[in-house]
């Protein structure tokens, strides 16, 4: 009678009770490392985005200077839109470390968010690509300067698709894991 | 179709406890549990072998193929 292997835990029992491979371990040490340099990021995305608001706020209270635009004022929507857009980016970053060191690597959350930060990825490589593409089409752009918004577009788009593979991978691993845990 | 474990049984004819069963194959009891109400998906060689062992049976005592698609059609 072969037992030995047959004494497994409970699978119900510890979510992180795969964790027990130095691997494993080492990941769940460097998501709370990674967590504690989101939420730095996260705060620093914030003070960036005050910082860029103070002048338009006091612009608005003060009157401003008439109907002229400055080159600030007209790029302020872009920069709040781009803050909140890495911001987002970081926010999935974070919840999927704090998935990795509360629910251990393989479990559906984790997966989710990596899904996410790499469509977002993907999507922040995406637009810049179509919409230069787009105006090279209708000619507001030359071959010189829509080379200038491809090269660094596409890197992140390939990063992001990447990502999202990987995404896939792990939630195929998370489903064998479960079914791992439910073989006696 | 299924795969039916008919482990309940088995020990009600033995009068023999499910804790009784993990001491004595060495599996816990949550997963004998799993086990015992068909959650699992799957049972290793060596579990049958040792539940076997234990309760002085055949796998064929244990496990059951029950036809669903047949009995739907009768």
């Amino acid at each position: 009678m072969n037992a030995e292997s047959t004494s497994s835990k409970s699978p119900n029992s510890d979510p992180n009770a795969g964790l027990q491979s130095p691997r494993l371990r080492r990941v769940l040490k460097l998501s709370r490392v990674f967590r504690i340099i989101c939420w730095i990021m996260m705060a620093g995305l914030i003070l960036a985005a005050i910082g860029v608001s103070i002048p338009q706020i006091q612009k608005l209270f003060t009157g401003g200077d008439g109907d002229a635009q400055t080159p600030q004022q007209a790029f302020f929507p872009a920069a709040l839109f781009l803050h909140a857009w890495w911001f987002a980016a970081i926010w999935f970053l974070e919840r999927m470390f704090r998935s990795f060191s509360t629910n251990g690597v393989f479990h559906p959350s984790g997966a989710r968010y990596l899904k996410w930060l790499g469509f977002w990825f993907l999507l922040s490589g995406c637009i810049p690509l179509v919409l230069g593409m787009f105006s090279f089409a209708i000619g507001n752009l030359r071959a010189s300067e829509i080379i200038a918004i491809l090269a660094p577009a596409s890197s992140p788009a390939l990063l992001g698709a990447i990502i999202l593979m990987i995404g896939w991978i792990l939630e195929e691993a998370c489903e064998l894991r479960a079914e791992q845990e439910l073989t006696i | 179709m299924s795969i039916n474990v008919r482990l309940d049984v088995l020990l009600a004819e033995r009068k023999m406890r499910l804790n009784e069963l993990a001491d004595a194959v060495g599996i816990t009891v949550p997963n004998l549990s799993i086990l015992k109400t068909g959650k699992a998906k799957a049972i290793k060689f060596s579990t049958l072998e040792a539940i076997c062992q234990a309760l002085d049976c055949q796998p064929g005592d244990l496990l059951r193929f029950e036809n669903d698609d047949s009995s739907k059609e009768s």
